[in-house]
Protein backbone atom coordinates (compact mmCIF):
# COMPACT_ATOMS: atom_id res chain seq x y z
CA UNK A 1 0.00 0.00 0.00
CA UNK A 2 1.66 3.19 -1.00
CA UNK A 3 1.09 6.72 0.30
CA UNK A 4 -1.19 7.65 -2.83
CA UNK A 5 -3.64 4.55 -2.31
CA UNK A 6 -3.83 6.01 1.58
CA UNK A 7 -4.37 9.59 0.24
CA UNK A 8 -7.30 8.48 -2.03
CA UNK A 9 -8.66 6.35 0.43
CA UNK A 10 -9.02 8.91 3.14
CA UNK A 11 -10.32 11.50 0.36
CA UNK A 12 -12.81 8.76 0.01
CA UNK A 13 -13.46 8.52 3.46
CA UNK A 14 -14.22 12.47 3.73
CA UNK A 15 -15.97 12.79 0.54
CA UNK A 16 -18.67 9.85 1.75
CA UNK A 17 -19.03 11.39 5.18
CA UNK A 18 -19.36 14.74 3.88
CA UNK A 19 -22.09 12.94 1.98
CA UNK A 20 -23.61 11.18 4.76
CA UNK A 21 -23.55 14.08 6.33
CA UNK A 22 -25.28 16.44 3.91
CA UNK A 23 -28.05 13.72 3.42
CA UNK A 24 -28.82 13.40 7.29
CA UNK A 25 -28.95 16.65 7.94
CA UNK A 26 -30.89 17.96 5.26
CA UNK A 27 -28.28 20.30 3.62
CA UNK A 28 -27.87 22.24 7.15
CA UNK A 29 -23.67 21.73 7.47
CA UNK A 30 -22.07 23.55 10.04
CA UNK A 31 -18.75 23.66 9.59
CA UNK A 32 -17.63 23.33 12.89
CA UNK A 33 -19.63 20.25 14.11
CA UNK A 34 -18.52 18.43 10.47
CA UNK A 35 -14.85 18.54 11.47
CA UNK A 36 -15.38 17.33 15.00
CA UNK A 37 -17.07 14.36 13.15
CA UNK A 38 -14.75 14.06 10.76
CA UNK A 39 -12.31 14.30 12.95
CA UNK A 40 -14.09 11.46 15.19
CA UNK A 41 -15.21 9.34 12.34
CA UNK A 42 -11.06 8.98 11.20
CA UNK A 43 -10.01 8.44 14.45
CA UNK A 44 -12.11 5.19 14.79
CA UNK A 45 -12.32 4.33 10.95
CA UNK A 46 -8.68 4.23 10.32
CA UNK A 47 -6.82 1.66 12.56
CA UNK A 48 -9.85 -0.39 11.62
CA UNK A 49 -8.91 -0.28 7.62
CA UNK A 50 -5.49 -0.27 8.23
CA UNK A 51 -5.37 -3.56 10.08
CA UNK A 52 -7.85 -4.87 7.97
CA UNK A 53 -5.37 -4.75 4.81
CA UNK A 54 -2.35 -5.91 7.57
CA UNK A 55 -3.93 -8.08 9.93
CA UNK A 56 -0.54 -9.79 10.28
CA UNK A 57 0.91 -6.31 12.37
CA UNK A 58 -2.52 -6.24 14.55
CA UNK A 59 -1.65 -5.92 18.35
CA UNK A 60 -5.25 -6.56 19.90
CA UNK A 61 -4.57 -5.21 23.37
CA UNK A 62 -3.04 -2.17 22.03
CA UNK A 63 -6.28 -2.18 19.38
CA UNK A 64 -8.63 -3.07 22.27
CA UNK A 65 -6.96 -0.31 24.53
CA UNK A 66 -7.27 2.36 21.44
CA UNK A 67 -11.03 1.91 20.86
CA UNK A 68 -11.91 1.67 24.83
CA UNK A 69 -10.21 4.88 25.17
CA UNK A 70 -11.87 6.45 21.82
CA UNK A 71 -15.42 4.64 22.45
CA UNK A 72 -15.95 3.96 26.02
CA UNK A 73 -17.03 7.61 27.05
CA UNK A 74 -19.40 8.15 23.80
CA UNK A 75 -20.68 4.18 24.83
CA UNK A 76 -21.29 4.79 28.41
CA UNK A 77 -23.04 8.19 28.19
CA UNK A 78 -25.41 6.66 25.64
CA UNK A 79 -25.88 3.53 27.78
CA UNK A 80 -26.66 6.08 30.79
CA UNK A 81 -29.05 7.66 28.63
CA UNK A 82 -31.21 4.23 27.72
CA UNK A 83 -31.02 2.72 30.46
CA UNK A 84 -32.17 6.57 32.43
CA UNK A 85 -35.11 6.01 29.72
CA UNK A 86 -34.30 9.55 28.27
CA UNK A 87 -33.79 7.35 24.67
CA UNK A 88 -35.06 4.02 23.26
CA UNK A 89 -32.46 1.48 22.93
CA UNK A 90 -33.36 0.47 19.49
CA UNK A 91 -30.86 3.29 17.57
CA UNK A 92 -28.31 2.46 20.42
CA UNK A 93 -27.94 -0.84 19.77
CA UNK A 94 -28.15 -0.34 15.99
CA UNK A 95 -24.90 1.56 16.05
CA UNK A 96 -22.59 0.18 18.92
CA UNK A 97 -23.44 -3.69 17.22
CA UNK A 98 -22.71 -1.92 13.86
CA UNK A 99 -19.53 -0.38 15.11
CA UNK A 100 -18.33 -3.49 17.45
CA UNK A 101 -18.78 -5.68 13.88
CA UNK A 102 -17.10 -3.74 12.06
CA UNK A 103 -14.02 -3.10 14.47
CA UNK A 104 -13.65 -6.58 15.70
CA UNK A 105 -13.69 -7.54 11.45
CA UNK A 106 -9.15 -7.57 11.35
CA UNK A 107 -9.18 -10.46 13.97
CA UNK A 108 -11.22 -12.84 11.11
CA UNK A 109 -10.54 -14.47 8.49
CA UNK A 110 -12.37 -14.55 5.13
CA UNK A 111 -15.43 -14.81 4.67
CA UNK A 112 -16.75 -14.12 7.82
CA UNK A 113 -14.63 -11.21 8.09
CA UNK A 114 -17.05 -9.70 4.85
CA UNK A 115 -19.84 -10.78 6.38
CA UNK A 116 -19.22 -8.98 9.62
CA UNK A 117 -18.24 -5.64 7.83
CA UNK A 118 -20.81 -5.80 5.92
CA UNK A 119 -23.60 -6.46 8.35
CA UNK A 120 -22.15 -3.79 10.66
CA UNK A 121 -22.43 -1.25 7.63
CA UNK A 122 -26.42 -2.25 6.96
CA UNK A 123 -27.10 -1.47 10.76
CA UNK A 124 -24.93 1.59 10.52
CA UNK A 125 -26.97 2.56 7.51
CA UNK A 126 -29.91 1.53 9.54
CA UNK A 127 -28.97 4.20 12.32
CA UNK A 128 -28.12 6.79 9.44
CA UNK A 129 -31.70 6.63 8.19
CA UNK A 130 -33.78 6.53 11.41
CA UNK A 131 -31.09 9.85 12.10
CA UNK A 132 -32.64 10.95 8.49
CA UNK A 133 -36.11 10.11 9.33
CA UNK A 134 -35.67 12.50 13.08
CA UNK A 135 -33.84 15.72 12.26
CA UNK A 136 -33.99 17.11 15.41
CA UNK A 137 -31.43 14.24 16.37
CA UNK A 138 -28.85 15.61 14.60
CA UNK A 139 -26.88 18.32 16.15
CA UNK A 140 -26.70 19.86 12.70
CA UNK A 141 -29.70 20.45 11.72
CA UNK A 142 -30.50 21.16 15.40
CA UNK A 143 -27.91 24.23 15.97
CA UNK A 144 -29.32 25.63 12.68
CA UNK A 145 -32.45 25.40 14.00
CA UNK A 146 -32.04 26.43 16.89
CA UNK A 147 -29.81 29.75 15.31
CA UNK A 148 -32.95 30.58 13.24
CA UNK A 149 -35.76 30.08 15.87
CA UNK A 150 -34.07 32.72 17.93
CA UNK A 151 -34.38 35.57 14.85
CA UNK A 152 -37.92 36.73 16.03
CA UNK A 153 -38.21 36.24 19.33
CA UNK A 154 -37.47 39.89 22.17
CA UNK A 155 -33.26 39.69 23.15
CA UNK A 156 -31.49 41.28 25.77
CA UNK A 157 -33.37 38.91 28.46
CA UNK A 158 -32.18 37.46 31.13
CA UNK A 159 -30.71 33.82 31.68
CA UNK A 160 -31.65 31.05 34.17
CA UNK A 161 -30.10 27.84 34.53
CA UNK A 162 -32.79 26.04 35.18
CA UNK A 163 -34.51 24.08 32.18
CA UNK A 164 -37.71 25.61 30.90
CA UNK A 165 -40.19 23.22 30.62
CA UNK A 166 -42.86 23.07 27.17
CA UNK A 167 -45.96 21.13 27.38
CA UNK A 168 -46.45 19.59 24.10
CA UNK A 169 -48.67 16.05 23.75
CA UNK A 170 -45.60 13.30 23.03
CA UNK A 171 -45.79 9.57 23.18
CA UNK A 172 -42.20 8.57 22.97
CA UNK A 173 -39.50 9.83 24.81
CA UNK A 174 -35.76 10.99 23.24
CA UNK A 175 -33.07 13.35 23.74
CA UNK A 176 -31.25 15.00 21.61
CA UNK A 177 -28.56 18.12 21.64
CA UNK A 178 -26.32 20.61 19.93
CA UNK A 179 -23.37 22.50 21.43
CA UNK A 180 -24.91 24.47 24.47
CA UNK A 181 -28.44 23.22 24.09
CA UNK A 182 -29.77 20.02 25.07
CA UNK A 183 -33.48 18.62 24.54
CA UNK A 184 -35.51 15.91 26.31
CA UNK A 185 -38.71 14.88 24.95
CA UNK A 186 -40.97 13.22 27.39
CA UNK A 187 -44.46 12.37 27.63
CA UNK A 188 -46.51 15.85 27.60
CA UNK A 189 -43.53 17.98 27.65
CA UNK A 190 -39.95 18.89 26.24
CA UNK A 191 -37.33 20.18 28.87
CA UNK A 192 -34.86 22.76 26.90
CA UNK A 193 -31.69 23.20 29.04
CA UNK A 194 -29.35 25.45 27.63
CA UNK A 195 -26.15 27.00 28.49
CA UNK A 196 -25.27 30.63 29.15
CA UNK A 197 -22.85 30.58 26.64
CA UNK A 198 -25.50 30.04 23.93
CA UNK A 199 -27.80 32.07 25.50
CA UNK A 200 -26.01 34.66 25.25
CA UNK A 201 -24.31 33.44 21.21
CA UNK A 202 -28.45 34.12 20.34
CA UNK A 203 -28.31 37.32 21.76
CA UNK A 204 -30.00 36.62 25.16
CA UNK A 205 -33.52 35.66 23.26
CA UNK A 206 -36.58 35.50 25.81
CA UNK A 207 -36.24 31.77 27.45
CA UNK A 208 -40.06 30.86 27.98
CA UNK A 209 -40.62 32.24 24.01
CA UNK A 210 -37.19 31.10 22.33
CA UNK A 211 -37.95 27.47 23.97
CA UNK A 212 -41.51 27.43 22.84
CA UNK A 213 -40.72 28.74 19.18
CA UNK A 214 -37.91 25.54 18.70
CA UNK A 215 -40.04 23.14 20.28
CA UNK A 216 -42.86 24.62 17.50
CA UNK A 217 -40.29 24.24 14.88
CA UNK A 218 -39.61 20.90 15.61
CA UNK A 219 -42.70 19.72 15.70
CA UNK A 220 -43.90 21.15 12.81
CA UNK A 221 -41.24 19.83 10.68
CA UNK A 222 -41.33 16.29 12.11
CA UNK A 223 -45.50 17.16 11.23
CA UNK A 224 -44.96 18.09 7.84
CA UNK A 225 -43.11 14.81 7.33
CA UNK A 226 -45.71 12.42 9.12
CA UNK A 227 -43.78 11.84 12.09
CA UNK A 228 -45.15 12.29 15.66
CA UNK A 229 -42.42 12.49 18.92
CA UNK B 1 -47.98 26.72 61.46
CA UNK B 2 -50.60 25.23 58.71
CA UNK B 3 -48.12 21.95 58.60
CA UNK B 4 -48.93 21.63 62.54
CA UNK B 5 -53.19 22.57 62.21
CA UNK B 6 -53.02 19.95 59.26
CA UNK B 7 -51.17 17.30 61.45
CA UNK B 8 -53.50 18.32 64.62
CA UNK B 9 -56.45 17.50 62.44
CA UNK B 10 -55.30 13.93 61.26
CA UNK B 11 -56.53 10.95 62.15
CA UNK B 12 -54.32 9.12 64.44
CA UNK B 13 -53.00 12.34 66.18
CA UNK B 14 -54.57 11.51 69.38
CA UNK B 15 -53.45 7.87 69.59
CA UNK B 16 -50.26 8.90 68.80
CA UNK B 17 -50.01 11.85 71.57
CA UNK B 18 -51.47 9.60 73.66
CA UNK B 19 -49.17 6.40 73.18
CA UNK B 20 -46.02 8.89 73.32
CA UNK B 21 -47.46 10.43 76.59
CA UNK B 22 -47.85 7.03 78.50
CA UNK B 23 -44.84 5.35 77.07
CA UNK B 24 -42.01 8.16 76.29
CA UNK B 25 -38.61 7.59 74.84
CA UNK B 26 -39.66 5.75 71.72
CA UNK B 27 -38.66 5.99 68.05
CA UNK B 28 -41.33 6.41 65.12
CA UNK B 29 -40.90 3.12 63.87
CA UNK B 30 -42.17 0.90 67.72
CA UNK B 31 -44.77 3.30 67.79
CA UNK B 32 -45.97 2.90 64.33
CA UNK B 33 -45.82 -0.77 64.78
CA UNK B 34 -47.57 -0.71 68.23
CA UNK B 35 -50.71 1.38 66.88
CA UNK B 36 -50.47 -0.52 63.86
CA UNK B 37 -50.08 2.62 61.87
CA UNK B 38 -47.60 3.93 58.77
CA UNK B 39 -44.24 4.91 60.13
CA UNK B 40 -43.94 7.57 57.88
CA UNK B 41 -47.81 8.52 59.08
CA UNK B 42 -46.32 8.85 62.92
CA UNK B 43 -42.84 10.28 61.61
CA UNK B 44 -44.48 13.16 59.99
CA UNK B 45 -47.26 13.97 63.17
CA UNK B 46 -44.00 13.90 65.85
CA UNK B 47 -41.38 15.38 63.79
CA UNK B 48 -44.09 18.38 63.41
CA UNK B 49 -45.35 18.74 66.58
CA UNK B 50 -41.15 18.62 67.72
CA UNK B 51 -40.94 21.24 65.03
CA UNK B 52 -43.27 23.44 67.43
CA UNK B 53 -41.73 22.21 70.81
CA UNK B 54 -44.49 19.61 72.10
CA UNK B 55 -42.19 17.00 71.52
CA UNK B 56 -38.53 15.98 72.98
CA UNK B 57 -36.45 14.41 69.98
CA UNK B 58 -33.43 12.73 71.75
CA UNK B 59 -31.89 11.38 68.83
CA UNK B 60 -29.68 7.92 69.94
CA UNK B 61 -26.16 6.75 67.83
CA UNK B 62 -25.48 2.75 67.74
CA UNK B 63 -25.37 0.75 64.76
CA UNK B 64 -26.83 1.97 61.22
CA UNK B 65 -28.65 5.12 61.19
CA UNK B 66 -29.59 7.09 64.28
CA UNK B 67 -33.00 6.24 66.14
CA UNK B 68 -34.70 9.77 66.98
CA UNK B 69 -36.82 9.46 70.28
CA UNK B 70 -40.07 11.08 71.15
CA UNK B 71 -41.07 12.16 74.31
CA UNK B 72 -44.27 14.26 75.02
CA UNK B 73 -43.81 17.39 76.66
CA UNK B 74 -47.17 19.42 75.54
CA UNK B 75 -47.83 23.42 76.25
CA UNK B 76 -50.08 25.87 74.82
CA UNK B 77 -50.66 26.53 71.15
CA UNK B 78 -51.72 30.25 70.26
CA UNK B 79 -52.82 30.83 66.61
CA UNK B 80 -52.55 34.65 64.70
CA UNK B 81 -55.21 33.86 61.77
CA UNK B 82 -53.88 37.39 60.34
CA UNK B 83 -50.31 35.98 60.28
CA UNK B 84 -52.15 32.82 58.85
CA UNK B 85 -53.97 33.87 55.88
CA UNK B 86 -51.92 37.24 54.98
CA UNK B 87 -50.54 36.38 51.45
CA UNK B 88 -53.88 34.23 50.37
CA UNK B 89 -54.28 37.32 48.07
CA UNK B 90 -51.15 36.75 45.98
CA UNK B 91 -52.64 33.13 44.66
CA UNK B 92 -54.00 34.90 41.81
CA UNK B 93 -50.26 36.55 41.48
CA UNK B 94 -47.94 35.85 38.57
CA UNK B 95 -44.85 34.46 39.31
CA UNK B 96 -41.77 33.83 37.48
CA UNK B 97 -37.56 33.28 37.79
CA UNK B 98 -35.96 36.32 38.96
CA UNK B 99 -32.60 35.66 36.66
CA UNK B 100 -30.44 36.46 39.58
CA UNK B 101 -26.66 35.73 37.97
CA UNK B 102 -25.47 34.37 41.09
CA UNK B 103 -28.19 31.85 41.69
CA UNK B 104 -27.57 28.55 40.01
CA UNK B 105 -29.68 25.46 40.58
CA UNK B 106 -29.35 21.57 40.95
CA UNK B 107 -31.80 19.76 39.60
CA UNK B 108 -32.87 16.18 37.94
CA UNK B 109 -34.29 15.68 34.64
CA UNK B 110 -35.56 12.79 35.25
CA UNK B 111 -37.63 13.46 38.34
CA UNK B 112 -38.51 16.68 37.39
CA UNK B 113 -37.57 18.34 40.54
CA UNK B 114 -35.10 21.18 42.08
CA UNK B 115 -32.63 19.31 44.63
CA UNK B 116 -31.20 22.45 45.51
CA UNK B 117 -30.71 26.28 45.67
CA UNK B 118 -26.87 27.49 45.02
CA UNK B 119 -26.11 30.58 46.13
CA UNK B 120 -22.76 31.85 44.49
CA UNK B 121 -21.60 28.55 42.62
CA UNK B 122 -20.95 24.55 44.29
CA UNK B 123 -18.96 26.44 46.75
CA UNK B 124 -21.87 28.83 48.15
CA UNK B 125 -24.37 28.56 50.42
CA UNK B 126 -27.19 25.84 49.39
CA UNK B 127 -30.74 25.52 50.55
CA UNK B 128 -31.88 21.82 50.08
CA UNK B 129 -35.27 21.44 48.67
CA UNK B 130 -38.19 18.74 49.64
CA UNK B 131 -39.51 16.85 46.93
CA UNK B 132 -42.81 19.03 46.83
CA UNK B 133 -41.00 22.20 47.16
CA UNK B 134 -38.69 20.92 44.71
CA UNK B 135 -41.01 20.12 42.22
CA UNK B 136 -42.83 23.56 42.78
CA UNK B 137 -39.74 25.38 41.66
CA UNK B 138 -38.81 23.52 38.73
CA UNK B 139 -42.79 24.28 37.42
CA UNK B 140 -41.63 28.15 37.78
CA UNK B 141 -41.81 29.78 34.24
CA UNK B 142 -38.27 31.86 33.21
CA UNK B 143 -37.03 35.24 33.80
CA UNK B 144 -39.21 37.41 31.44
CA UNK B 145 -41.76 35.36 31.03
CA UNK B 146 -45.26 35.98 31.57
CA UNK B 147 -45.48 34.08 34.74
CA UNK B 148 -47.83 31.77 35.99
CA UNK B 149 -50.21 32.05 38.50
CA UNK B 150 -48.93 30.32 42.21
CA UNK B 151 -52.18 28.78 42.35
CA UNK B 152 -52.15 27.35 39.10
CA UNK B 153 -47.74 25.97 39.40
CA UNK B 154 -49.17 24.19 42.61
CA UNK B 155 -51.96 22.64 41.36
CA UNK B 156 -49.74 20.98 39.30
CA UNK B 157 -47.05 20.46 41.49
CA UNK B 158 -49.65 18.88 43.88
CA UNK B 159 -48.50 21.64 47.33
CA UNK B 160 -50.94 23.08 49.27
CA UNK B 161 -51.52 26.67 47.83
CA UNK B 162 -50.81 28.30 51.84
CA UNK B 163 -47.66 26.25 51.46
CA UNK B 164 -46.66 27.75 48.10
CA UNK B 165 -47.64 31.00 48.83
CA UNK B 166 -45.38 31.01 51.95
CA UNK B 167 -42.67 29.53 49.59
CA UNK B 168 -42.90 32.32 47.43
CA UNK B 169 -42.64 34.78 49.60
CA UNK B 170 -39.55 33.04 50.94
CA UNK B 171 -38.10 32.93 47.88
CA UNK B 172 -38.70 36.29 46.74
CA UNK B 173 -36.57 37.23 49.78
CA UNK B 174 -33.81 35.32 48.54
CA UNK B 175 -34.44 36.82 45.15
CA UNK B 176 -34.73 32.89 43.89
CA UNK B 177 -38.03 34.51 42.09
CA UNK B 178 -40.07 37.25 41.63
CA UNK B 179 -43.93 37.97 41.81
CA UNK B 180 -45.09 40.03 38.83
CA UNK B 181 -47.93 42.48 40.61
Amino acid sequence: MNLLSILLGLLVMLVLYFGIHLVINRGKIKFDYLVIAILYSFAIGVPVAYYSNAPEKLNVVIYVVYYAAFLLPFFGYEFYKCLKGRQSWGPFLLIYSGIILILISPALKLPVKFISILLGLILITVYFFHLFRYPHLNPMWLADTAKKAAENIEKDCRYSPKPVIVPIPSKKTSCTSAIGLYLLFKKNMVVVKMKKEFHEKLGRPNMEDYARELVKRITQKLQNEGKTL
Amino acid sequence: MIDLIRILGSEHIFSIIDFVQKSPGQNASSIASSLNIHTVTVQRALETLAKYGFVDVEEKRGVGRPSRNFTYKGGKLTIDLNELFSGYDLKDDRIRESGNPDISFSYDVDKETVNAILFGGKKGDKIKLDSKTGRFLWLVPPPDSKGETIEHVCGEAGIPLVDAIRFCLRMQELDVLEVIR
